[in-house]
């Protein structure tokens, strides 16, 4: 009797899968480049809705119990899950979507935002991971407001934290509406609604602990969303398969040279085809409007960028020793290349299979989705790969608001306005402030003011300009003091200013005065290649006609931090 | 010296064996970092030379005489020739961000067929030109071959969408005037040694960017953390975590 229930459950399941299977290829099978963007898919969504349940169960299991909890996971993630926490936490929808988009564009320009995104990790490591963790200190606004001893300073961070991940978040909300908006087919202003909601929701239940548990495994999503259909493309188009981040170096040289003609066929029955297009991957090419400067000064920006965002250092707080910061950014940095050798893959493969001008013009921002559309892949592992974006989004965005949060809570409320705060009373102050940011970025997001990648090469540069230099200065050199932290961040700030000033205007078609020379030189994406130096040599130069600063900062930093010997 | 002096710190003058050894090996990688990521690029960017490639060489040749309106018939299969490959290419056309150039290019494209072809083919193809996409794809092969593309070739999958709404009228001069500009920004790339040798399959400068600096990183990470967890224990440093 058992046996024939389990039977007839089992035929019921095989039957319901080919139901879906059938409902899927009928949206794929259909003959314009609209049936690749609209349309509800059963498929993707029972993923998609799947995998949210799941970080909900984690998230709940894994409650935050306190405030240490809930901002720094209580100090017990391992070195090997903090990296993976880590390259969660980073690879957003800015590397899963965001880069492939840029290079499908922009050619070899998407490069700079790899190596920058990449090589940033180099100097985070260097100059900062295990002299913050010896620092001590739960936040990026705590390492400031002591290192510098100052209030002001301290609340000052605090804000321009809470703006640097509010950008940020610009971004990946951006990202979640468009992987909702092609998955429910609901339009994008209500899918940024509904992803925002869900990511929210468990964001508040969880804190920073549950969020880093969730981290690890949405890692794993995200990778293996990624990789499956790296290898099914390239097996399926006869390139190198096993090891697919090699194996599309063919590819490449093959835009270069042109298809004339091949035996293979999109999903549209287009031939796998293309004519020479050398622009595709020569440096700074004429065609795509980016030159050499512009390649160097994105490149440099992100790289300072990533050694100043909050939510990336505030990692560093939730391993055990000062040993583990180190070793997690080497973990988290080759789980985060695993990925960003594989994105360009997306790019080289999209830019072949939708070469027919009957394609038609396709949102760059989903091309990793549609590339993998096009390349006829199963349309249940498509669904996971847009799954896999929607994660990647989601562990950026939950670690995001944790640091905005914090920075309200902790660094201002309780630190600045009400140092005799409760617990439960910051607990509560920093709920209220992830629903307010996370409602405030989800009335931006719905602006879709520009690519998902430029978005956040914005916060970038902002924490380029702000927060790296103070924590550069302030880790190596003692002689850095309150006066000239000030006046460092007041030049990063200013700089900080024109650029976004000029970039909301013109998105509003405002023309303000110089705006080509400001929009070549100080542009949004990449301001920090100048303002970053600015507010380091400000800082310099005001420390040395200023009073040095006290003792105990400089007796701390060169015991605790350098390993000085105490005198006495 | 004053106890405020003993604790002074600079990255450039470290005082202490352990920050020695931490400021040397910071500098190292730092070093190595820099130069191979702008070092490697500087390079690139000072042998590269701009290479035209041969549907410029072609335009170069036959524009002069295009505008005289002197040009011969083989002359203007050569011109639409290039106009189709650089539309085949599936990329917007722009002179600068904000102006799209591809419905001009087009109506200079189909200008071009309508010179090259026969008068008395002239008038049915102004009519094909105002025929609907779908329409207009089943009818394209006989223009194909006037401008001689084979059957296979892929460029005769874009020659439907390549053309617009006609009216056998001369293009206006100042849309002409713009395509030079037009080829030279898309089909002069910037080439060296570095972009044509072939390594692994890449372009040799996109594999040491996209795939070997990555690696480098990593490489230098690791290299990193390993010489600083024996320093820290030969120094005495982070001790007591250790012991936790």
């Amino acid at each position: 009797m058992m046996l024939r229930r389990k039977l007839k459950n089992i035929k019921t399941w095989l039957m319901s899968a080919s139901l879906l299977l059938a409902s899927n290829s009928a949206v794929f099978a259909a003959d314009n480049a609209t049936t690749l963007e609209e349309g509800f898919k059963l498929g993707p969504a029972i993923i998609m809705i799947s995998m949210i349940l799941l970080f909900i169960i984690v998230g709940l299991t894994n409650r935050a119990k306190d405030t240490g909890d809930y901002w720094a996971a209580g100090r017990s993630i391992s070195r090997f899950g903090s990296g993976m926490a880590i390259a969660s936490n980073w690879m957003s929808a800015a590397s899963f979507l965001g880069m492939a988009a840029i290079m499908y564009g922009s050619g070899y320009h998407g490069l700079a935002y790899v190596v920058g995104w990449t090589g940033g990790y180099v100097l985070l490591l260097v100059l900062m991971a295990s002299q913050i963790r010896r620092f001590g200190k739960y936040t990026a606004p705590d390492f400031i407001g002591d290192r510098y001893y100052s209030t002001g300073l301290r609340a000052t961070t605090a804000v321009i934290g809470i703006l640097i991940s509010f950008s940020y978040c610009v971004g990946q909300f951006g990202g979640i509406g468009i992987m909702f908006q092609w998955i429910l087919g609901v339009p994008y202003v209500w899918a940024v609604i509904i992803g925002s909601s869900v990511v929210l929701f468990y964001t508040l239940i969880s804190g920073m602990l549950g969020v880093t548990k969730n981290q690890q495994i949405q890692y794993v999503i995200i990778i293996v969303s990624f990789l499956i259909p790296a290898f099914m493309l390239t097996w399926k188009f006869d390139y190198f398969w096993l090891l697919p981040p090699i194996g599309y170096g063919q590819v490449v040289s093959d835009i270069v040279a042109g298809v004339p003609s091949s035996d293979f066929v999109n999903s549209f029955g287009h031939k796998y085809a293309i004519p020479a297009s050398p622009e595709f991957a020569m440096p700074w090419d004429p065609s795509t409007g980016k030159d050499f400067f512009q390649w160097m000064a994105v490149c440099f920006s992100l790289m300072v960028g990533t050694a100043g965002l909050p939510h990336v250092i505030q990692k560093f707080y939730v391993v055990p020793k000062t040993s583990d910061a180190r070793w997690s950014v080497v973990w988290g940095l080759f789980f985060i290349c695993i990925l960003y050798w594989t994105s360009p893959l997306y790019s080289s493969f999209g830019k072949i299979l939708s070469f027919h001008p009957e394609v038609g013009k396709l949102s760059k921002d989903a091309i990793v989705v549609y590339t993998a559309q096009l390349g006829s892949i199963n349309p249940l592992i498509v669904g996971f790969l847009a799954a896999g974006a929607v994660s990647a989004a989601f562990s950026t965005v939950s670690g995001l608001l944790v640091a905005g949060a914090s920075g309200f809570s902790h660094d201002l409320y309780y630190r600045v306005f009400n140092p005799e705060a409760s617990n439960e009373d910051q607990m509560k102050m920093a709920r209220i402030a992830t629903i307010v940011m996370a409602v405030g970025v989800g009335i931006v997001a719905a602006f879709k003011l520009a690519l998902i990648a430029q978005l956040v090469a914005v916060a970038f540069s902002l924490a380029g300009c702000t927060l790296f230099p103070l924590f550069l200065l302030g880790i190596w050199w003692s002689g850095s003091n309150k006066q000239g932290a000030i006046a460092g961040l007041s030049v990063g700030m200013s700089i900080s200013l024109i650029a976004i000033t000029y970039f909301i205007a013109g998105k509003f078609g405002v023309t303000l005065p110089c705006s080509d020379f400001v929009g070549y030189y100080i542009n949004p994406w990449s301001y920090a290649w100048i303002g970053a130096p600015m507010a380091i040599l400000a800082n310099i130069i005001v420390s040395l006609i200023t009073p040095a600063p006290p003792l105990e900062i400089k007796k701390f930093l060169a015991v605790n931090v350098h390993g000085a010997k105490e005198v006495g | 010296m004053s106890e405020s002096q003993i604790y002074d710190f600079n990255f450039f003058k470290p005082k202490s064996a352990f920050a020695k050894s931490n400021t040397l090996l910071t500098s190292a990688i730092i070093i190595i970092w820099a130069l191979a990521v702008f070092g490697f690029h500087f390079l690139l960017k000072a042998i590269e030379k701009p290479v035209p490639e041969k549907q410029l060489v072609t335009f170069e040749q036959v524009w002069p005489s295009v505008m005289d309106k002197t040009a011969t018939r083989e002359e203007l299969k050569g011109l639409a020739g290039t106009y189709l490959n650089l539309m085949g290419r599936h990329i917007p056309l722009r002179l600068d961000e904000d102006s799209d150039v591809d419905d001009n290019f087009k109506l200079c494209f189909t200008s071009t067929i309508y010179d090259l072809l026969p008068a008395n083919e002239r008038l049915s193809f102004l009519a094909l030109t105002q025929k609907e996409l779908s329409e207009r794809k089943s009818m394209t092969a006989g223009i194909a071959a006037r401008i001689g593309l084979e059957e296979d070739n892929i460029l005769t999958q874009v020659l439907p969408y390549a053309l617009v709404a006609y009216d056998g009228k001369p293009v206006d001069v100042k849309v002409l005037e713009a395509v030079p500009d037009i080829m030279r920004k898309y089909l002069v790339h910037n080439r060296s040694v570095l972009t044509d040798t072939q390594f692994l399959g890449f372009p040799f400068h996109y594999f040491y960017t996209a795939i070997f600096l990555l690696v480098l990183f990593v490489v230098l990470c690791l290299v990193y953390c390993r010489i600083m967890d024996k320093v820290a224990v030969k120094h005495g440093i982070e001790a007591e975590e250790v012991k936790s």
